[in-house]
Parts: C-alpha cells; structure tokens; sequence
C-alpha cells in the first residue's frame, strides 16, 4: 500500500473512531446529539413567533445516509474515469504539454502502424 | 449557520442576497482570470467546492455538550483557490445542502454572506497577516480555520438578531451565538488542526497548489 494510502486510511480510522466515541459517549450520558443549527432555529423560531418553512425539496433524514452513499459512489465512478486526466493534468505544465504529448503518442502509433505494413 | 426558510423575512433575505452580488462578480471574475491563466485551477476548485459542501454539512456529535455541529472548510478553501472564488463555491455549496434540509433557497444569501464571505475572508485575512508577520505556515492556516469557523457562527448569530430582534440586537445576538458557540468552540479547535495539517501537507507536497491562492508558500 502506498504511504499516502496508508495516511488516509488511518485518518479516516481516527476520525471515524472519534465521532463513534462522541455519539456512543453522548447516547449513555441521554444526551440528544441535536444539531446545533436545529436548535438556534427553534430559539429564533420561539422568540420571533414565526415558523421554519421548507420550500425546497428534501430527502428525509432515514434517507440522509442512501443520498449520501448514492453522490459518494456517482462521484466516485466521475473522479475515478477522470483521474488520468486530472492527475497528468496536475503534473504537466500547461494543457499545450498535454496536448502535444498526445499528439507525439498518436505519432508513434501511426509509425509502427506503417513499420508493421 | 444553516439559517431555515420563513425564519427571516423576505426584506431581510433580499438584503443579504443583495449583499453578496458584488462578491459573486469577484468571485467570477477572480475564477476566470485563474483559470485562463491555469488550467490546474478548474480541477482544484472543483474539488475544494465538494470539500466545502462535505465539510459543512457533516454534523460532528462533541460529547462535552451533547449536541453536534459542523465546521465549515472555507478558510482552507480561500487559501488553496482564493477568496472570492471560495463565496461562489460556497454559494453553490449551500444551495446543493438546500436539498438535504440544511439552510433554504430564501436564506442562501444570508447564509452566503455568514459561511462565504464573512468567515472566508477573516479567515483568509488572518491568514494573509500572520504570513506577512513570518509566522509558520501550519500555524496560519490553522488560525484562519479558528477564525473562520468561529466568525461565520457569530455572523449567522447576528443575522438572526438584526433580522428578528433589531431593537434588543445585542442580548438577542448573545443569546444565539450561546445556541452555537459551546459547541462550536471544541469544532473550530478541530478545524484549526485540520487546516493547519491539509495546508501544511499540500505545501510539502505540491507547494505550487498554496500558491493559488495568492500567498505563496516560500
């Protein structure tokens, strides 16, 4: 596995052990784990006298994780068939160095077209 | 800092988006003229636009309060791909979360203005200064990312203040912040770690990506 990999993967280990922690380590102490934004709304909800209105479509929140899953895997399959690209693309200088590498592997190909004729 | 739909009044929400429209036309403008000029600077802004819309929408329980929140991304976002660029990829940030029941299409300026342009460029300015006084790079970034994560939630307390309670502003704007800040302290905390260590990482890596937005590394 390469280094990088590897960094990642415990990163992501870590992060998702401490979040595992707060939530097991709040569910024990009945706490509610209410967000922050929710609760802020509710207090001006209360202290305005008008009510939170949604005028946009949403998924709901048992279907929070499926959404999330479903964008994580299309963005996934999108980085994935792109990643040549957009890794060589980091690594060369300019669009031009691209576009003329391509243009020389084209070349080698024809060339060993007509040395195969 | 998700401020709901029917929660401030229409007047109010016009206000913010009108608000905004300048650092949008910046914004615009700054990513066409780096794109032009870099053709790396597309990719990079796409990415740091799903960096943005995970980070802020990814609720994190701390166990201290009981309650949970988000950070927010964008002073990391402001020093790889620049300010203005970050508003508009907040915006489009924002408008995305509207879909997931965070924030509201009504809101999306106040919104904007909080995460996107006040919490982008304390964060960014803090950052910008504490490079021009030769501190540490990591040291920076994190305090931008502090900063940032601590002013978009002061901004979003004092939208909601001005926009319900203009008379009593400060004991309203006090007692919202209350609502976000036990909780947000130990967050930004963390977003001053994770700043510090993404900035850091991409500097010893690819040195040239800090560069983008506007500060260079060396």
């Amino acid at each position: 596995m390469r280094k990088f990999a590897a960094i990642c993967l415990l990163l992501m280990c870590i992060v998702c052990g401490a979040i595992l922690f707060s939530a097991w380590y709040s569910y024990n102490s009945g706490k509610s784990l209410e967000a922050t934004d929710d609760i802020v709304n509710g207090m001006a909800e209360h202290s305005a006298h008008n009510t939170a209105t949604d005028y946009m479509p949403h998924v709901s929140e048992e279907m929070e994780p499926v959404g999330f899953t479903l964008a994580g895997v299309v963005a996934g399959l999108i980085v994935g068939y792109l990643w040549e690209e957009i890794s060589e693309l980091g690594r060369a200088e300019s669009v031009q160095e691209l576009s003329d590498r391509s243009r020389r592997v084209e070349g080698d190909v024809k060339t060993q077209d007509v040395v195969r004729r | 800092m998700h401020i709901s739909d029917g929660i401030l009044s229409l007047q109010w929400c016009a206000f913010w988006y009108l608000l905004c429209v300048p650092f949008w036309i910046l914004g615009v403008r700054e990513i066409r003229r780096r794109s032009e000029k870099d053709p790396k600077y597309k990719p990079m802004l796409a990415l740091m636009g799903a960096a943005v819309f995970i980070i802020s929408v990814w609720h994190i329980p701390v166990p201290v309060t009981g309650s949970c929140s988000h950070p927010v991304g964008t002073p990391m976002a402001a020093i790889i791909v620049g300010p203005f660029a970050t508003v508009v990829i907040t915006s489009i940030a924002l408008f995305f979360q509207t879909f997931v029941g965070h924030g509201g299409i009504t809101t999306l300026g106040a919104n904007t203005f909080s995460m996107g342009i006040a919490g982008t460029l304390t964060g960014y300015g803090s950052y910008v200064l504490l490079r021009k006084a030769k501190a540490p790079l990591w040291f920076s970034a994190g305090v931008a990312g502090f900063i940032g994560d601590m002013v978009t939630y002061l901004t979003s307390s004092f939208e909601l203040a001005v926009g319900l309670h203009a008379g009593n502003l400060l004991h309203y704007w006090w007692l919202y912040f209350m609502g976000y800040g036990p909780t947000q302290i130990p967050l930004a905390i963390g977003e001053f770690i994770f700043t510090a260590a993404v900035i850091q990482y991409i500097a010893d890596r690819r040195p040239e990506l800090v560069a983008f937005g506007g500060v260079a590394y060396a």
